[in-house]
């Protein structure tokens, strides 16, 4: 079985980009075997349309129902990393049997969903790096010569960085709900 | 009636509304979606994860609740609050036709 690795990062809000590459990895000859969200693991099929799509679910315990109930609406469970849940079709006639979602509500509550994990995730980070950060600048605590007085203020930056990072993330996130809610004639 | 219910659910969407609809009878997401395709002519094809987060959303609200779960799959029936609700939405979609046909509507 010839298989491959491809190296990719996406975002947290970038999973509709991801749906379209393995989309287009997938008419190539290559299906998704699983990744780690930074090495996606591909194995060679036939060369056909298939429909990715990921959903977010938070529920961590195992509910054999939840991908039962995707099965039933023919989809095919590839794997899940983390909160992502990775499901993939052959192209059907019809336009909801495509999509996870069949209306803007729900895949509001979707984005709803990702934004707050995002936040849960980088408030506290972007708080304590605002706080070492501010110590290093407004005091004397850091300006010492051993190893941790080096490095924490270079960790605070690099915290800083990321969260940075997480910013744009939610940008994009508001702006995909914004333009459900307010669709352009 | 707990008012908070109440905003959330009135007016439901329209996937919303069938799903509690169906849920009158004891029946699994798949039911729901097939029976939906039959009560509209194949017009409202509810999704997989459209149906999931609506489920998980109105058992939380209490509208609905788990009864048993056979070969992975669970089952679910209209609570007393949904029933509540669901009865509310259908006078408001009563109203909504009957105005919509040129008539009165006088409050039955």
């Amino acid at each position: 079985m010839e298989t491959k690795i491809e190296r990719k990062k996406f975002g947290i809000a970038d999973f509709k980009e991801e749906e379209k590459w393995l989309l287009e990895q997938h008419k190539s000859g290559w299906k998704l075997v699983k990744t780690n969200g930074i090495k996606y693991y591909f194995e060679k099929c036939n060369a056909e349309e298939w429909i990715y799509q990921l959903d977010f679910n938070e529920n961590t315990e195992k509910d054999e129902s939840y991908i039962q109930m995707f099965l039933d609406y023919g989809w095919e469970y590839v794997f899940h990393y983390g909160k992502w849940f990775y499901f993939r079709k052959k192209r059907e006639g019809w336009d909801t049997a495509n999509t996870i979602f069949s209306d803007n509500a729900s895949k509001i509550e979707m984005y709803k969903r990702i934004i707050y994990h995002l936040f849960e995730l980088s408030i506290p980070l972007f708080l304590f790096s605002c706080m070492i950060l501010y110590l290093f600048a407004f005091t004397t605590i850091f300006h010492g010569d051993d190893f941790l007085d080096k490095a924490i203020p270079w960790a605070g930056i690099t915290m800083m960085v990321a969260t940075s990072f997480s910013f744009g993330q939610f940008l994009k996130l508001f702006k995909m709900v914004f333009d459900l809610r307010n669709p352009i004639q | 009636m707990n008012k908070k219910i109440q905003k959330i659910y009135i007016p439901m969407t329209e996937t919303g509304f069938y799903i509690l609809f169906c849920l009158q009878e004891e029946m699994h997401a798949y039911n729901i979606t097939e029976r939906v395709k039959e009560m509209t002519n194949d017009e409202i094809v509810i999704s997989a994860g459209t149906m999931y987060t609506n489920l998980s959303k109105m058992e939380k609200d209490g509208l609905i609740q788990y009864t048993k779960e056979t070969n992975s799959r669970k089952l679910y029936i209209i609570t007393n609050l949904g029933q509540n609700i669901l009865d509310i939405e259908l006078k408001r979609i009563e109203r909504l036709y009957k105005n919509s046909k040129g008539e009165l509507y006088n409050g039955n």
